[in-house]
């Protein structure tokens, strides 16, 4: 076992047991899976992606290329898990990824022998010939051996939610930077959201051994902490990434909810995805080391030197018995430092400088290089170059420091580009990167504890003077302040081996070099063209290397070569958070008809229209098959009553003096000459000329109408009066309102439907009365309602108006006194089919793409009066020959059905695209005729009234010949309506 | 994105629905002509700087907002509501 | 005669409760919306005044008598709660329509109410940004809604046809907000 006996944060009184690759371990609370791996002796944790080499930890943190598992078994099992940032539960289950049969022994690192043809851009040379080798061969190989961890391929159970906040300030990071900004801000009254990905705050105050007010670090931070978390205006955010950073303010942030619980609670949501609005924001994510490139860098046991530190301060956990450093600054001592005092035995520190001189007690090479690795499975030595010659040092650890890379990251979401910094030799943020947003601390390349400190507490006071608040007196807290001591040292050259910059995309210097040969050299062709930077940690410890690289080959400097940049998100996110509230029925609201209940009751078939649930059937026991219901349901219209919902239709009360102004701006048709107590069918037309929507207008008084329209355009009608009355002509003295859920709506439709209505309402509505097209307002049962003669089917119909509440109770008694009569409900289908045998429009014909000329109803448009449209809809190309029209089509030779989009080309005519003449729009059987009709669009169509032409769908291999023929198919004369 | 309706204050993105240029504000008279139509409906400016346009805010207060907006950074200059620009023009 | 029987649009759905927070239904007796005429704002402000005891409500606020409360719902529009408008003379100087059965009506009522809603609407909830007095249109779960504060929590409008996914949502929110407050 490596771990100590005593120290860390982790809490020795509650031990943890948890499997990997279903080996029995045993753990602290306060362990990550990976400090507890460490704490077993377990270093190679995982196998590469591309030649699937040994690796194992590298860092402690979500920089962590590495060490990624597959959690949790079965159909609900999580893949690329960073085992750095997972929090170990008691009985967590891990398997390492990518390897077969076992981790130890691969089947797969074959690939590695292979290296010399898998360089960067053999995919685009190796897989390209011969062609037909690419759908056979070469996919099926690629999807193999591509990804890391596997999904399970079964439905995600998790929930995930997500959430809005608000506040004065978001302070990103809780290091020492982020937690005096939020302390400092929060003193002084703004609201704070303070976000940390780790599940403790403090930052790097947890790993070192660094003092604050002389205590130490982390003490001052828990201090802070629980000052803050007794203030009302603070919102403690730990295990919350901050993803992304996005225009106005807004941040995207991923909360870990309960990946941490070993039996989360029923109704605990796994993450909760967060949309953040901030005023003002303070960036405080602190630095990450990076690596330096040298043959073999990528054996289990080489490591950064910040994480050795934080397995070792914070988790208790020596990660080697013999540990060795390679470092070109100062930092690198302090942690040679940190890790004799914890008692282990330092192999030796390796400083590239010449002139440095040992803080301890430790062998230290001055002026030397790390140059190879060996230990298959494990690192059990080094070979160091110096002018002193070539050594091999037996360890089995290397920590490595090549210096501080700032977390730029977030500062680079909205276009902003890191600017180089001599003197730390790293990308800082460039200034304003985001509008509204500070960077404090490590990430603005203020490395030490006291710079960090005193940037944080100055950004905070910056954000409060912004928002008009004075920063408070704060007792400022002494810590070190070490100044930077770093000599650049980015890779070795001089060595065979394979010196590996991004670990998880599996790119070495070679592969840089190569591009570089092939004249790939911008940075974003290196990129693209080696992969590096492209994995799942997006480069966190290797673009600045690779770049570093190409400067060299291209003897430039590092930002003469170009810089580097970031996109949301900071760390993956899961596309369960992104879709939360939205998985399944939950993806749009759902909206039910005020006799939904009455429809379940009667076994009705439900299908949805826009977001409406609507009975597309009532089947009767016997009826097997959805036909039979329909022509029962049409037939049962046609010769008695028939029952149906409509309240989804759009309904408009539009009021004042220049009511019937606007209604002759909007409707092609002319509504001001519509008489008090009558109905007109309107159709309205975008500014471009086609049609918008279809409808009714009823006049209720002389400055008071009611306007329908099609339940899936009704949202987009109600905006267009907005704009015509609030962008076009404000002066009109006109106001509307949406009516469409204060009334419940059913037609009535069918010869015995005025036996029915007059039967139910309190006063006469006799044909004389009410005569088809008319209004007028009813009582029923004593309440208010509103009758409508109107109708889609072509039968004698009504529609009634009630006030919602009174909905189902109508419907049952609609439905009672219609089974009465021979009649009953009609669902979806059977409503369709009636009106396509009528000829009338809807949505399959009103899709935007057609003028009311084409549809038929060009008659409409008034030529006495300008409305919206009117002057496009007559553009030549509109109005010349050769343009569709709409019309009917009934088949030659018997046909079982007509087909929706069909095309119909002439007899004769090549049968290809480009011949094709039109298409078939909709189409049903028709009981009344006893074969099956259709609509189409068809050119000239009206002009070629009983041609013969030819139907034709490729799809589903139908082919017919047609009869070209009117729209309207049953009762052309409108008699049945005015009965 | 937020932005600030000038009657609810800030509002997320999310609530409002986009439309278009501003010259839309400006329908051709009805016998302007053809081509007069055509370039209200179709011709647009895509400049790389400020742009003037149009705003819903759907879910909100459903006025109608005139916007003038960077096309580059997104940052929002000015709103204002489409109807109070539309009586000043007079 | 029928006897027709209404049903108001949360019938079997409400009252729930999870943790400390509760779900009901709050239908008021009267929903009116009224839009001033061009110009006749404050022609309707003085009638509001006399019928009602009213004053016109700023943007985003509300304006209350004992028993009924003026809403701010849009420019130059209100929407008239707890009384019947006094049609005759308002209707001079506004455009009423009856909306008494076109909302849904609910009160989101106790600690971290806030919290629940924030699941599901963008709106700043916070209570010196928004408090009693004032109210808002803005989604909710990508419906329509009209959120106004009152004591302890809110009360939250949407369209009767909606009222069934409202509840579902608000609901799987409290149950998800009292499993996570049993969190440390």
């Amino acid at each position: 076992m490596s771990r100590l006996t005593s120290g860390g944060q982790i809490d020795r009184t509650q031990p943890l047991r948890f499997s990997f690759d279903g080996k029995s371990l045993a753990g602290f609370k306060g362990d990550t899976l990976a400090s507890a791996l460490l704490a077993n002796d377990i270093r190679l944790v995982g196998r590469s992606f591309k030649y699937h080499r040994p690796r194992g930890i590298l860092s402690a943190g979500s920089e962590e290329p590495n060490a990624l598992m597959q959690l949790g078994q079965g159909d609900q099992t999580t893949p690329n898990v960073r085992a750095t940032t997972q929090e170990l539960y008691d009985g967590l289950i891990a398997a390492s990824q990518n390897r077969f049969p076992s981790l130890a022994f691969d089947l797969l690192s074959v690939n590695d022998l292979m290296a010399p043809f898998f360089g960067a851009g053999f995919y685009y040379k190796t897989f390209m010939w011969p062609k037909s080798f690419w759908e056979k061969v070469y996919e099926p190989f690629i999807r193999r051996a591509a990804g890391l961890g596997r999904l399970s391929g079964k439905a995600d159970r998790a929930l995930y939610d997500k959430a809005f906040a608000h506040c004065d300030l978001l302070v990103i990071g809780g290091g020492p930077a982020g937690l005096m900004a939020a302390l400092t801000a929060a003193r002084g009254g703004l609201d704070v959201i303070l976000a940390d990905e780790d599940f403790a705050f403090g930052g790097r105050l947890n790993s070192e051994t660094v003092e604050i007010a002389g205590q130490p670090g982390a003490g001052w931070a828990a201090q802070v902490v629980t000052e803050l978390a007794g203030m009302a205006n603070v919102r403690l955010m730990p295990r919350t990434t901050v993803t992304g950073a996005y225009d106005g303010g807004t941040y995207a942030a991923l909360q870990r909810v309960s990946h941490h619980l070993a039996d989360p609670a029923d109704h605990l949501p796994l993450e909760t995805f967060w949309r953040i609005a901030a005023r003002r924001t303070i960036l405080a994510g602190g630095a990450i080391e990076r690596p330096i490139a040298f043959a073999n860098n990528d054996r289990p046991g080489v490591m950064m030197a910040s994480a050795v530190r934080s397995y070792a301060n914070r988790f208790a956990v020596l990660p080697g018995q013999k540990i060795s450093l390679f470092t070109n600054n100062d930092d690198g001592h302090r942690t040679a430092l940190d890790l004799l005092r914890l008692g282990a035995d330092i192999a030796a520190v390796v400083d590239t400088r010449g002139d440095v001189a040992a803080m301890g007690d430790y062998p230290l090479i001055t002026g030397g290089q790390v140059t190879g690795t060996s230990g298959r499975l494990g690192l059990k030595s080094i070979t160091v170059s110096s002018a002193s010659g070539r050594l091999k040092v037996a360890t089995d650890c290397l920590a490595v420091s090549g210096g501080w890379n700032p977390s730029v990251h977030l500062t680079c979401h909205m276009n902003g580009r890191p600017v180089w910094r001599e003197d730390i030799a790293a990308f800082v943020p460039a200034d304003n990167a985001i509008p509204g947003m500070r960077v404090a601390g490590a990430a603005n390349g203020d490395f030490s504890t006291h710079a960090a400190l005193s940037a944080g507490a100055a950004a905070a006071a910056e954000a409060l003077g912004d928002l008009g608040k004075p920063a408070p007196a704060t007792v400022f807290p002494a810590a070190e302040d070490a100044p930077i001591q770093l000599e650049p040292f980015w890779h070795f050259t001089g060595s065979k081996g394979r010196a590996w910059l991004d670990l998880q995309n599996d790119v070495t210097t070679k592969d840089v070099a190569l591009a570089h040969r092939e004249n790939f050299r911008s940075v974003e062709h290196m990129k693209r063209y080696t992969t590096l930077g492209m994995a799942t940690d997006q480069g966190k410890t290797s673009n600045v290397g690779g770049l570093a690289v190409m400067a060299d080959l291209t003897q430039r400097s590092i930002p003469e070569t170009g810089t580097t940049t970031f996109r949301p998100p900071y760390s993956p996110v899961a596309l369960g958070a992104l879709g939360a509230h939205g998985a399944g029925k939950d993806f749009a609201p759902s909206r039910f008809l005020p006799s939904d209940a009455l429809a379940r009751e009667l076994g009705a078939h439900f299908i949805e229209m826009g977001v409406w649930y609507r009975p597309s059937l009532f089947p009767q026991s016997g009826e097997t098959h959805w036909r039979q219901t329909c022509d029962r349901e049409m037939r049962m219209v046609r010769s008695a009553v028939g029952i149906t919902d409509i309240t989804p239709f759009g309904k408009i009360d539009v009021q004042g003096a220049d009511a019937a102004v606007l209604l002759d701006l909007v409707y092609a048709n002319t509504m001001s000459s519509l008489k008090q107590g009558r109905v007109r069918y309107g159709v309205m037309l975008r500014e471009d000329g086609m049609a918008l929507d279809d409808g009714t207008c009823a006049r209720l008084g002389e400055d008071h109408f009611v306007l329908t329209t099609t339940a899936g355009a009704a949202s987009d009608v109600f905006a267009h009066l907005e704009f015509c009355t609030q962008v076009l002509r404000p002066e009109l003295d006109v106001q509307f309102f949406s009516v469409t859920d204060q009334w419940a709506q059913f037609s009535i439709a069918g010869p015995r439907s005025r036996e029915l209505v007059s039967g139910l309402c309190d006063e006469d509505i006799s044909n004389e009365r009410i005569p088809y097209m008319a209004c007028a307002e009813v009582t029923i049962g004593g309440i208010g309602c509103r009758l409508f003669r109107i109708s889609f089917s072509g039968e004698q119909s009504y529609e009634i108006a009630i006030p919602a509440r009174y909905g189902e109770a109508l419907a049952r008694e609609l439905g009672q006194r219609a089974a009465a009569l021979g009649g009953g409900w009609y669902g979806l289908e059977a409503l369709n089919a009636l009106r396509i045998e009528k000829g009338y429009l809807t949505h399959a014909e009103m899709t935007g793409q057609y003028t009311a000329d084409a549809l038929g109803i060009g008659g409409m448009v008034s030529a006495k009066k300008d409305c919206i449209g009117k002057v496009l809809s007559q553009r030549s190309a509109l109005v010349g020959p050769g343009k569709m029209e709409l019309i009917g089509l009934k088949p030659v030779s018997p046909l079982k059905q007509f087909s929706g989009g069909a095309f119909l080309f002439s007899q004769g005519a090549r049968q290809v695209l480009g011949n094709e003449e039109g298409h078939v729009t909709s189409h049903c059987y028709s009981p009344s005729l006893d074969h099956v009709i259709a609509m189409a669009f068809l050119r000239d169509g009206r002009s070629r009234l009983g041609e013969h032409i030819i139907m034709k769908d490729n799809a589903r291999g139908i082919e017919a010949v047609c009869e070209v023929c009117p729209m309207v198919h049953v009762d052309p004369d409108g008699e049945r309506l005015r009965g | 994105m937020r932005i600030d309706c000038p009657n609810c204050g800030s509002r997320d993105r999310r609530e409002f629905q986009y439309l278009g240029a501003a010259v839309l504000m400006d329908r051709p008279a009805p016998d302007a002509g053809e081509q007069a139509f055509v370039e209200y409906v179709y011709f647009r400016e895509n400049p790389a700087g400020a742009h003037r346009e149009l705003w819903l805010h759907e879910m909100g207060c459903r006025s109608w907002i005139v916007a003038e907006r960077n096309m580059g950074t997104h940052e929002f200059a000015s709103t204002r509501l489409a109807a109070d620009v539309k009586r000043g023009a007079k | 005669m029928v006897d027709l029987v209404a049903k108001s649009p949360h019938s079997g759905l409400l009252p729930l409760s999870a943790g400390q927070l509760t779900l009901t239904e709050a239908a008021p007796a009267f929903v009116s919306s009224i839009q001033a005429r061009q110009g006749k704002s404050s022609a309707l402000a003085k009638a509001l005044q006399a019928s009602h005891g009213l004053t016109l409500p700023e943007v985003g606020k509300v304006t209350a008598a004992t028993d009924h409360r003026l809403l701010w719902f849009g420019t130059d529009q209100y929407l008239l709660i707890g009384a019947a408008p006094a049609a005759p003379s308002l209707s001079e100087f506004a455009a009423l329509t009856d909306q008494g059965d076109a909302w849904a009506v609910m009160h989101l009522v106790g600690a971290g109410a806030a919290e629940v809603l924030a699941r599901h609407c963008p709106l700043d909830l916070r209570t010196e940004r928004f408090g009693i007095g004032q109210t808002a249109r803005a989604p909710l779960a990508d419906m329509p809604a009209i959120i106004t504060p009152i004591a302890q929590g809110f009360e939250i409008m949407v369209l009767q046809s909606l009222s069934r996914t409202a509840v579902h949502h608000l609901h799987q929110a409290m149950l998800s907000l009292a499993a996570q407050a049993s969190l440390i």
